[in-house]
């Protein structure tokens, strides 16, 4: 061993020595495709064995210096790479041959990488060029559409805001358990909320492991697939690049889908019903106080901005290589005060010897989110803007007598004269404003995702690794009330302290480490016979903070600090002392241990076997029942590698997989009801009158275990026409068992519920994508791609006895029925005899009377039949156009929003839609708004269940790239490109935005449309 | 070399120590052997106990569903189902009312088996413990009472009504209960179980005079409250008869300032509510700086005497706009708007109930002579004894006293079922306070909302339980 290193520094040395005697000269050549025999450009030319490289132009030629005892080598992606020794050659041209089978190309899967045609699982890479620029800052959201079976939703249009994502359909209906896959940065498991904020232009490959046969490695955590992201790393011999982007943009609210009543139609509408300020009005009258007519969405929401700069640092020498990119995002809401501003820092470093591979990761972000609303107040609440904006009166002014706009409000209805409280329902619109302009509610998050590993070679074929990292969030909320805020002066501490406001300070911080070692035996006997087994262990700990405190009374000299606050023992005049602090905290705890194993065989690059098993010990769980064992077998037969197919001109690669696996879902809710599940536990708490007491918390069930994943998959993956036609087909069945379900028990015992493993739910479904390069000339390149998922989800049992359990709308449990149908009274219209609403009975009768016995279970649901995303990308000499739509099918919400604008009993207070104009007057009217005497906004049953199935163009960029040779080598490109998001959207839903993770809306901040211009310019 | 790497892939799988991953105990959070380990933390249990009774769910229950509010100015849906009379096994409101009883009674059951449980030969601390006992005898006794006043059934409409001896109650629990399915008490059972308890928490409590807490007037209210509703009316003359010679009721001029707590005149028992526990009852009708999203309906306002003490105990004439007629009986105090204790007992309803168990006694001159003290003492003058003709006239003179003077107390619904099988009469609203905006105008005699359903939460559990007629299973 010792005497082969030796001979190979002599090598080395001489080969180095020699540098110094050899005669540079300029090589030029041309690299074409050997498929087309069209200019390549971007062919990477490097003098083998230094950093010395450059890359062909646009037409696929290069120039670069060497000496005649070098050799070049020529690499290109998907493409064989060449060695060319210089010789006596002073033109070298090549022609680059297709690398058939992607020979070259690995993937990345659980703890390892293998060669594409060796992968056995279901899984999909989502690669860079697909989610660089959009100026989205939260990546999950990015997701959206990329990838067939991944279903993402935002949850709001606050920038940044993270957004559900499920795999392959809803795995449990525990309501408290992850159902959320597993996030993997860089060998480091992250939280999936916090996932969403890397910076989505640091990411070379996502890659989203969807079946059991690949996610049964990650054991208890798996359950619900995993998502393994790797972040760009330099390349070793590759000049230092650098690339700048900037973009700039703005967002503006897609227009809602419903009309609202102008100040006429509303003090009308008013006086019809014998309500509010337009009661007993004349027309005159209506006409005159109707000349002030405000849409207040004008006024209340806005256009936010969006800027962004970045620059990255790529490149590397013989031995090390690094990448750094720091970035800075901005972005505004459509909605006073709704901001995130976001700072980037990634360094990755790789350094190799021999022997030793060593890398490491090392990101920073610093996030600042401001929110539009105080406190943890819902839709409902009177400060939200997209509240106000729908119900705020029409007839008020949005501004003061001298012009000014009014943010301190109204102390008289303008009509009647009544006193309007200053904080009181009319005077929302005002509120909101006050509250938007005075008041902070701030997210400041700080998050480090550190990663080092390392891996050396103990012998020819035996090597160990180690990989530690840390996953560190910390969040600092703040959320003041300022004493000169209309909140602050009329309601907080309370109405008559004599010292106004309040502050709440908390930190919450997060720190999860993880560690996994492991030993791996590879080798290749008889050149047919490949095998790799691997041994690991795991280690992972969470700890949990959370510490804060809410102080009343401000000095409003000192608005910004801890110490403008009272000490909390101050008395009013009256005796009272409203500022008492109150505290909050949290400490949680959670921890893993795992031993396991894998094993891949494949044999002549036909057959590939992989079979892995692991051990998981969690925290969570009693003694009895604290190890669990997962494990899959899977397979691949790649087809175009028989002897009978191997010569085919059209098939270039056909596949196919098969696994099952048992994966777990340790992760069964965060709160400690859930974490301490196994016992019998009481909180201290406030007792009466303020005196400590002590509460029962919950009760334990000892037996509790993890939900269980069994799945099968079948897929086929196929390449026709060189690559022009690919995609792959998946065919699963899924069933969870042992679903963790809080099984009710009588209320007698204090509690409604316990946690038990009890149900088995079962996703079966189809995905396919698909990629076909229409036309693929010189200049032109066309590329049509899809994904489409389908996904059918049963309840198969939910504890072995009952058929249905009535847990309200869309958490009721009925077998053989989707989780998450809607449960609720058919509404059937109005009678056009009466206005009065119509619903139907168990069986199906119309009735006028309305009762919670008539629920029945509806073919409908919150989670889309069909989703999925296809697109258009066209390339055309310098110029690129690409386009994502993304759609979802037969997908239900109830609008609650539209309910609250179309209710009549809130007409003396709120305005409403137009479509209340429509409603039953007489006899023999035929409409869908009944005699508003009988609406009843908590007993109209299916009325205001909704189709929310869209089709969305969720992103179209239209960009032009200039080559070196146009930029006469200034630069080595510049990229210039606009951009939308959400350009168009096709939707039945009536209100702003059809997409979003809940199943009801209730005033939901929406998700906006963004324009974006940006540059990117290589140096 | 080899030596070498052998240890280090040894070391590699036994480097960690897996135990501190594996095994972690709460921090938050008491293991069930800790919680009442002295003297000290069973008083903890008791104080929650307390503090989780919460009669502020049959306040509002009683209020909106029948007659006594109508919609506010500010009203942005809030209470919108009860007053809609929508009433089913899912309604929030049946739900809230039994699961916070329950657990009322789960926990003092828990402190009651952890006193019987506790070893201790020192005096000082077995007076402690048992003053303990006979709270928790008696408050789990009192959550108990207010389960079955609504929600006992029989039925039908015959006399003795929801709480004839052999009607349904709700079960009776003096045990843990996990996955137990308990079966309702008759009417019978359960109020010699609920006795029972009283009588053991009379026999412990001690001579206590905190009236923010239990006392022995608070069990003999509770007992003439029990006695009325399960028709001894023997029994709920005597108590009431001892609690009236105990507490004079108050002046006209004092009235007032009950429901303010600003003094405690004929107060038995007053719930605090503070700053450092939260909770506003005037929360039920009205937020912030007393903007009212219900109000006194018209049917009830128009009820109350301008120079009747109560007209502005229930309508708040301070702050009400023009054309409002905001609650008043929780009007706060100062620097709380809306937090007012809650008066559980007062000594007026000893003489309400003394006059209907008169009057259910065929003593019809003796109940016109009891509510007559009542109103001289409200009007602070002499008021015409009233005369009562028959049983249907005194009970439904005596309701309509009960309307004006427990008045978002919480008893109006019971009320309202105790007596229909008397007066016959289902709930009739004001035309003023309903109609329009999906409000409806009553209900009918025989409606089955008249008894409350078993909420959905306990049949889903308790597969041994019956639900009341007309609401299925």
């Amino acid at each position: 061993m010792r005497s082969k290193f030796t001979l190979f520094l002599t090598l080395l040395l001489a080969l180095v020595t020699s540098f110094s005697f050899a005669q540079e000269k300029t090589i030029t050549g041309n690299v074409t495709a050997a498929a087309d025999g069209l200019p390549l450009p971007g062919v990477s030319v490097v003098v083998k064995g230094t950093s010395r490289g450059v890359q062909t132009d646009f037409d696929g030629n290069y120039s670069i210096n060497a000496s005649s005892t070098e050799s070049l080598v020529f690499s290109y992606l998907g493409l064989k790479e060449q060695t060319i020794a210089v010789g006596g050659k002073t033109v070298i041209n090549v022609v680059m041959e297709e690398d058939a089978e992607l020979l070259s190309e690995v993937v990345v899967t659980g703890y390892s990488t293998v060669k594409k045609e060796s992968v056995t699982a279901a899984q999909t890479t989502v690669t860079a060029e697909t989610i660089e620029n959009v100026p989205i800052p939260a990546l999950d959201q990015v997701l959206q559409g990329q990838v067939a079976g991944l279903s993402v939703n935002a949850g709001s249009g606050q920038p940044g805001a993270s957004g559900t994502i499920i795999l392959r359909g809803r795995s449990s209906f525990n309501p408290n358990a992850n159902i959320e896959p597993l996030f993997i940065i860089d060998g480091v498991p992250v939280d999936e909320d916090n996932f969403r904020s890397i910076n989505s232009n640091d990411i070379e490959n996502l890659t989203v492991l969807k079946d059991a046969s690949a996610s049964a490695i990650y054991g208890n955590r798996g359950a619900n697939g995993v998502i393994i992201v790797t972040t760009k790393r330099g390349s070793f011999n590759q000049p230092l690049s650098v690339t700048y982007r900037s973009q700039y943009g703005f967002t503006d609210l897609i227009e809602p889908n419903i009309n609202f009543l102008n100040s006429t139609q509303f003090l009308t509408y008013q006086r019809d019903l014998g309500a509010g300020a337009g009661n007993g009005l004349t027309d005159a009258e209506i006409a005159q106080f109707g000349q002030v007519n405000t849409n207040w969405q004008d006024i209340l929401l806005r256009q936010g901005k969006t800027f962004s700069q970045e620059v990255t640092f790529s490149g590397g020498g013989e031995n090390s290589r690094s990448f750094s990119s720091l970035q800075y995002f901005e972005q505004e809401g459509t909605s006073l005060r709704s901001k995130l501003q976001r700072i980037s820092l990634r360094s990755n470093l790789d350094a190799r010897s021999d022997k030793l591979t060593f890398s490491s990761n090392i990101s920073l972000n610093f996030t600042r989110n401001d929110f539009v609303v105080n406190g943890a107040a819902g839709g409902g609440s009177l400060d939200n803007p997209f509240l106000a904006a729908f119900i705020s009166l029409p007839y008020y002014s949005p501004f003061n007598p001298d012009g000014s706009l009014n943010v301190t409000g109204l102390s008289n209805d303008p009509i009647t004269g009544a006193a309007l409280g200053p904080t009181g329902f009319q005077n929302t619109p005002f509120v909101t404003q006050n509250t938007n302009r005075f008041n902070t509610n701030r997210e400041d998050e700080i998050r480090a995702v550190i990663s080092v590993s390392g891996k050396y070679q103990l012998a020819d074929n035996l090597s160990i690794g180690t990989n530690a990292g840390i996953d560190y969030t910390q969040e600092n909320d703040l959320d003041v009330i300022s004493p000169v805020s209309l909140r602050g002066q009329f309601n907080v501490p309370n109405a008559a302290a004599q010292i106004r406001g309040s502050r709440r300070e908390a930190t919450q911080r997060v720190l999860r480490v993880n560690w996994s070692n492991n030993v791996t035996y590879t080798n290749t006997f008889a050149d047919k016979h490949n095998l790799e087994v691997g041994a690991f262990t795991e280690y992972f700990k969470q700890q949990f903070r959370d510490a804060g405190f809410t102080g009343f009374g401000i000095d409003p000299r000192l608005p910004n600090s801890i110490l403008g606050l009272t000490s909390g023992q101050t008395a009013d005049p009256d005796g009272t002392t409203p500022y008492v602090p109150t505290l909050e905290g949290r400490s949680v705890d959670l921890g893993l241990f795992s031993v396991f194993g894998l094993v891949r065989y494949g044999y002549d690059g036909k057959y590939n076997i992989e079979a892995n098993i692991r051990r998981d010990a969690s925290s969570r769980f009693s003694s009895d029942n604290e190890w669990g064992t997962f494990f899959s077998v899977s397979g691949r037969w790649n087809i175009s590698k028989e002897n009978w197919l191997s010569n085919s001109t059209w098939v270039d690669n056909l596949a196919l997989r098969a696994g099952y696996g048992e994966v777990g879902n340790q992760d069964i809710g965060f709160g400690q009801a859930n974490i301490f599940a196994t016992r019998d536990l009481f909180s201290s708490g406030t007792g009466y009158a303020g005196n400590p007491g002590v509460f029962p918390f919950a009760i334990g069930n000892p037996d509790l275990r993890w939900e269980t994943k069994k799945s099968i998959n079948l897929g086929l993956d196929f390449g026709f026409m060189k690559g022009r036609l690919s995609g792959s087909l998946d065919v699963y069945q899924e069933d969870t068992e042992d679903i963790l379900l809080s099984a009710p028990i009588s209320a007698t015992s204090g509690f409604t519920t316990i946690l038990r493993n009890l149900g088995e739910l079962r996703n079966t479904g189809v995905e396919f994508a698909m990629s076909y390069d229409v036309v693929q000339s010189n200049d032109l390149v066309v590329n049509l791609f899809a994904n489409t998922a389908y996904n059918k989800n049963e309840v198969v049992s939910i504890d072995g006895e009952q058929e249905f359990v009535d847990r309200g709308n869309t958490q009721s449990l009925s077998v053989g029925d989707p989780f998450g149908s809607f449960f609720d009274v058919r509404y059937a219209g109005v009678n056009p005899a009466n206005g009065r609403p119509l619903f139907l009975d168990v069986d199906g009768n119309l009735t006028e009377s309305f009762s919670l016995d008539n629920r029945v279970i509806l073919d409908k649901t919150r989670d889309p039949e069909f989703s999925g995303g296809f697109g258009l990308n066209v390339t055309y000499k310098g110029f690129g156009l690409t386009s994502l739509f993304s759609y979802a099918t037969n997908v239900w919400r109830n609008n609650g929003t539209l309910a609250v604008v179309e209710d009549p009993s809130l007409v003396g207070i709120a305005n409403q839609s137009t479509r209340v104009l429509d409603r039953w007057t007489q006899p023999g009217d035929i409409t869908d708004i009944p005699d508003p005497q009988f609406f009843n906004r908590f007993a109209d049953g299916t009325r205001y269940l909704e189709d929310s199935s869209f089709l969305r163009l969720r992103n179209i960029t239209l960009g032009y790239t200039f080559n070196s040779d146009q930029l006469k080598n200034h630069f080595k490109s510049i990229q210039i490109y606009v951009q939308a998001q959400n350009l168009v959207t096709w939707s039945k839903w009536r209100g702003f935005d059809p997409e979003d993770n809940n199943a009801g809306s209730f005033f939901d901040f929406p998700v906006g449309r963004t324009f974006t211009l940006g540059f990117d310019i290589n140096f | 070399m080899k030596k070498y790497s052998f240890y280090l892939i040894a070391s590699l799988f036994v480097f960690l120590s897996c135990e501190d991953a594996r095994e972690i105990d709460p921090t938050d959070l008491i293991d069930s052997n800790q919680a009442f380990g002295t003297v000290g933390d069973i008083e903890q249990g008791v104080q929650a106990a307390y503090g989780s009774y919460t009669p502020e769910n049959v306040i509002a229950f009683s209020s909106r569903f029948v007659d006594d509010l109508r919609i506010g100015s500010n009203s942005g849906g809030q209470g919108i189902p009860d007053l809609s009379q929508v009433l089913d096994p899912g309604s929030g409101s049946t739900t809230g009312i039994w699961t916070t009883n329950y657990s009322v009674i789960n926990l003092a059951t828990q402190v009651i088996l952890a006193i019987e449980a506790f070893e201790t030969d020192d005096e000082s601390e077995r007076v402690r413990l048992n003053r303990a006992l006979g709270e928790m005898l008696a408050l789990r006794s009192l959550a108990h009472i207010d389960l079955m006043a609504l929600y006992s059934s029989d039925n039908n409409i015959a006399p003795g009504g929801e709480f004839a001896a052999d009607a349904l109650a709700v079960p009776y629990v003096n045990s843990i209960i996990v996955f137990e399915q308990p079966v309702r008490n008759t009417v019978a059972e359960f109020s010699a179980a609920v006795i029972a308890d009283l009588d053991r928490a009379s026999s412990v409590l001690g001579n206590q005079t905190d009236i923010n807490r239990v006392t022995p007037e608070f069990i003999t209210a509770a007992r003439a409250r029990l006695a009325l509703y399960t028709g001894d009316n023997t029994g709920a003359i005597a108590n009431a008869n001892s609690l009236i010679a105990d507490i004079p009721l108050a002046d006209k001029a004092d009235y007032l300032g009950i429901f303010r707590d600003t003094n405690d005149e004929e107060v038995i028992w007053s719930l605090i509510r503070n700053q450092a526990a939260g909770g506003s009852p005037g929360g039920l009708f009205a937020f912030g700086t007393r903007n009212p999203f219900l109000e006194v309906s018209f049917g009830l306002g128009d009820l109350l005497d301008p120079m009747d003490a109560r007209r502005e105990v229930v309508i708040d004439l301070v702050t009400s706009e023009s054309g409002e007629t905001r609650v008043g009986k929780y009007f706060g105090r100062p620097g709380e708007d809306l937090r007012n204790n809650v008066k559980v007992f007062r000594v007026a309803e000893q003489y309400l109930i003394k006059a209907e168990a008169q009057a259910r006694s065929n003593d019809l001159s003796g109940a016109a002579a009891t509510i007559d003290l009542l109103r001289d003492a409200r009007f602070g003058s002499d008021q015409p004894t009233p005369s009562y003709g028959s049983l249907r006239d005194a009970i439904e003179d005596i309701l309509l006293e009960r309307r004006l003077e427990l008045a978002y107390e919480g008893h109006r619904y019971i009320d309202f079922r105790r007596t229909r099988d008397i007066l016959g009469n289902g709930i009739v609203r004001d035309s003023r306070d309903c109609g329009a905006q999906g409000i409806p105008c009553g209900i009918p005699v025989d409606d089955r909302r008249f008894a409350m359903p078993i909420p959905n939460v306990e049949i889903a559990g308790n597969t041994a339980i019956i639900q009341n007629p007309g609401y299925g299973n």
